[in-house]
């Protein structure tokens, strides 16, 4: 048995695709290529396949992972060849290699998630926020209340969840804020709801239907600090 | 930027967004001719429908033609389009739907016909046909609903009767010339009067007489007096795509599809789609192998659904599945027969299609006693029934569905009480097995649908009953399921199946309706969260017109219809002795077994070949 993790992008109209939608997709086109898939025992057998924390419906990204276990190896460069063909526009795999078969799942490696997000911005209105970012973030908790599905309401302090953020580019009326947010299983900021929260705080007026969210990659803790999940992959060894 | 700004704000934006596997993305030229297929529902139920994959290939196959995909947007969509004064677009290169040159509806059920005067508001086009010019797109229609065409007559350009296929290349080419000299669109419709299943309803004018009516009458002298359902032949020589256009969003049907024959032999008399698309025409067991190969290999699809009116009728079917079974066992491709009748169907090769994917089985008896199901001519017996399901059960099956229908014309209590009988006999059987061979509780979902008179039907005479005789019918039966834990039981909104019966026997009054229920707010007619019943009746009232008079009629055989001057091939005498049997319980047989002489020898000589 092998295990494909393949790094892919996805861009254009396929971002609106929401997670069930994404996996018919990647099942189908790993089917039309006719590579010896490994599928689930039951009555209805699906390919195997998972995904690392998938960016949410309306974000392009260049930081999706999938992995998929196959019963016979094929090159990498093979691989990645023929699945770009048979995706659909939007969608292409842009790196890959074998992982062990035993291998920590990819949802398990999940502790950070990068992002670029850039919206509308009155600069005259906001000059002195703006300017006064970094002091804002420093200055005393973000708070916010978030649901958690017992429907309970709890009080949270977003800046436990931020570990970093940065202006990266501010012109015509435009923002562009690099963010470093937790992500997975141990903790997990959406960066639209990070918006909310700064919005409250700095007195920003955001429309949420103008952002646009970019996640450039997912990271995982390492002893050496946070590596992209990329560098899980043993580039082109089969393992 | 501009739809991307509506996509965020919208519930399920992969609805609109297009780019789909196989959908087709050309380069716009001056030259082509720009057609819109235009479903009147959401993209999920649109997308589910076997005729738009058949007919955008057929289209996009056309060197010169770009056939482009339009729903009708879900209303938190359409808000945002509203708001922001964006127009209907299409699914590929999101062009305004007012800037083609075709726009096509299909009908494919009444309650979707609000939906297509709001799909033209929404693209800024005028929706009475008279008010559009020669600037605006024609507007086309067809399906099973286009053989009574009367309720949406005022609203469309040219309706196409029965098939498409092979006239659509024909139409095209005429239409290309329309645009390259520039002719009026009266000249145009002139000149295609002689295309097979054409219907151009401006030609023709409904005359009443003391409110009633009387006939429709040809006002140019091109129109013929009847017009002909087209009709494909041979299917193998016709037009069937080698893909599929892979839908996101949760489509109802998310499968391959090949049609392996149209028409059905079996002469059920309350339904429509076998009597108007008679005659059964096979495809071959080597062009469905064909056709299958190549839609699995350009899709990837997991499961191959074998389409048509009753599945297990196909004289082949036996080995057609046995083929496939061989074939794609391995490949884990399952294989769904939809209308399938059971007990005509050899439960070993059910037992092998089960062991690569799983499905529920559905039997539709249609009716409780076989009293009744001998008036609808449903010749299916308890006995061959009760034996299918004890052999499902027997193979490991627990869920089965049972489809029925109510307000059949004779229908007694007796009836009603037949399909609890039933249903519970078959809960029966499942408990008689032994008890190591029952895994956990069966599950035996009951579903009842309304009897709508259907034009071309032998019961296009009958009345239905009204909302509130089928609301205590509904009761009754609600209060026998209740005690039954092993049985889930649905059934249909009546109110919705009163306003169906008013437009599938509908006159060209009902235009006026549809128009000012649609003012009113009327769409999505057919989601129960939508429909509106009383905005239905005020535009009724509003129209001076009584629904009962279009639903609850009993017409006598020499009244005029408002669909006379249409012909499915069929002869109005056959369907009036099929009538008159049903009322004594007389079975006609299959055509199988011999010719029960519909009409079809005479009015298509040579179609008919079974």
């Amino acid at each position: 048995m092998y295990r494909i993790r393949a790094r892919y992008e996805k861009k254009g109209r396929v971002k609106y695709l929401g997670h069930l939608e994404m996996i018919k997709v990647f099942e189908r086109a790993f089917r039309r290529i006719e590579i010896p898939l490994k599928y689930t025992e039951g009555f209805n057998p699906h390919p195997k396949m998972s995904f690392a924390l998938p960016s949410s419906v309306g974000f392009s990204s260049m930081g999706e992972y999938i992995d998929v276990e196959l019963t016979e190896a094929l090159a990498i460069d093979e691989f990645i060849e023929k699945i770009n063909l048979s995706l659909p526009d939007g969608l292409n795999v842009i790196a890959g290699g074998y992982v062990n078969i035993k291998a920590k799942s990819l949802m398990s490696l999940v502790d950070y998630s990068e992002f670029k997000i850039d919206f509308p911005f009155d600069e005259v209105k906001n000059k002195d926020s703006i300017l006064q970012l970094g002091k804002i973030l420093e200055s005393g908790p973000i708070p916010a209340q978030k649901r958690t599905k017992s429907g309970k309401i709890v009080e949270k302090n977003l800046k436990d969840d931020i570990h970093d953020c940065e202006i990266v580019n501010f012109e015509n009326n435009q923002i562009v804020l690099k963010v470093l947010l937790s992500a997975g299983s141990r903790g997990n900021l959406n960066p639209l709801f990070l918006l909310k929260g700064l919005g409250e705080k700095t007195g920003w007026d955001i429309d949420p239907r103008k952002v646009n969210v970019f996640r450039i990659d997912l990271l995982s803790n390492d002893e050496s600090g946070p590596i992209s999940l990329e560098k899980t992959a043993s580039e082109g060894e089969i393992q | 930027m501009q739809i991307d700004y509506l996509l965020k704000q919208v519930e399920k934006p992969s609805r609109y967004i297009g780019g789909e596997v196989n959908s087709v993305n050309k380069e716009i030229t001056g030259g082509q001719v720009r057609f819109g297929f235009a479903f009147p529902d959401v993209y999920e139920v649109g997308m589910s429908f076997m005729g738009l994959q058949i007919l955008y290939f057929l289209l996009n196959d056309m060197e010169d033609v770009y056939c482009e995909r339009l729903f009708a947007p879900w209303p938190d969509m359409e808000n945002a389009m509203k708001e922001s004064k964006t127009p209907l677009f299409t699914m590929e290169s999101r062009t305004p739907a007012g800037e083609l040159d075709i726009i096509g509806f299909t009908l494919q059920y009444e309650m979707s016909y609000s939906n297509i005067l709001n799909m033209m508001d929404l693209a800024n086009l005028p929706v009475f046909a008279k008010d559009r010019d020669d600037s605006h797109p024609i507007v086309i229609a067809g399906g099973p609903c286009a053989f009574n065409p009367e309720p949406v007559a005022d609203f469309v350009d040219i309706v196409f009767i029965g098939d498409a296929e092979d006239i659509l290349p024909e139409f095209i080419k005429r239409f290309k010339t329309h645009k390259a000299e520039k002719t009026s669109k009266k000249d145009f419709l002139k000149k295609i009067t002689d295309i097979p299943g054409i219907y151009l309803p401006s030609f023709y004018e409904p005359v009443y007489k003391d409110g009633i009516y009387m006939e429709t009458k040809p006002i140019e002298k091109e129109a013929p007096s009847v017009v002909k359902k087209n009709m494909v032949m041979d299917l193998d020589e016709s037009y069937f795509p080698d893909r599929q256009i892979m839908p996101y969003a949760d489509a109802v049907h998310d499968r391959a599809v090949v049609e392996i024959f149209r028409g059905c032999t079996r002469g059920c008399r309350f339904c429509h789609a076998g009597m108007v698309y008679r005659p059964v025409r096979e495809r071959s067991v080597g062009k469905i192998a064909e056709i299958t190969e190549n839609i699995i290999k350009n899709t990837g699809y997991e499961e191959i659904s074998l389409a048509s009116l009753s599945t297990s009728d196909h004289s082949q079917i036996r080995p057609l599945v046995e083929m496939l079974l061989d074939h794609y066992e391995r490949e884990k491709v399952g294989i769904s027969l939809p209308s399938l009748r059971l007990d005509s169907f050899p439960i070993e090769i059910l037992e092998r299609i089960q062991s690569v994917r799983k499905t529920g089985l559905t039997f539709a008896p249609e009716a409780g006693t076989q009293r009744m199901r001998d008036v609808i001519n449903k010749g299916i017996a308890e006995k061959d029934l009760m034996e299918s399901v004890v052999n499902a059960f027997d193979l490991g099956w627990d869920t089965v569905k049972l489809y029925f229908m109510i307000g059949l014309p004779t229908e007694t209590k007796e009836d009603l009480d037949g399909i609890y009988d039933l249903a519970k006999k078959v809960v029966e059987a499942y408990y008689r097995m032994p008890k190591e061979k029952r895994r956990r509780k069966p599950r035996i979902t009951v579903s009842v649908s309304n009897f709508v008179p259907k034009a071309f039907t032998p019961f296009q005479w009958e009345g239905q009953d009204q909302p509130s005789v089928f609301n205590e019918k509904h009761m009754h039966l609600k209060k026998m399921f209740k005690r039954e834990k092993a049985i889930q039981f649905n059934y249909h909104d009546s109110e919705t199946s009163f306003m169906e019966s008013v437009f599938s026997r509908g006159d060209r009054r009902l235009c006026d309706v549809l128009h000012r229920a649609w003012l009113s707010g009327c769409k999505f007619d057919s989601w129960s969260d939508y429909f509106d019943y009383d905005k239905w009746i005020k535009a009724m009232k509003e129209s001076g017109l009584d629904p009962l008079a279009y639903a609850n009629r009993i017409s006598d055989y020499g009244q005029a219809l408002p669909w006379d001057h249409i012909s499915a091939g069929i002869d109005k005498g056959f369907l009036e002795s099929e009538n008159e049997k049903a009322k004594s319980g007389q079975l006609t047989p299959d055509c199988r077994q011999g010719c029960c002489n519909c009409g079809i020898l005479t009015n298509y000589r040579g179609a008919c070949n079974v």
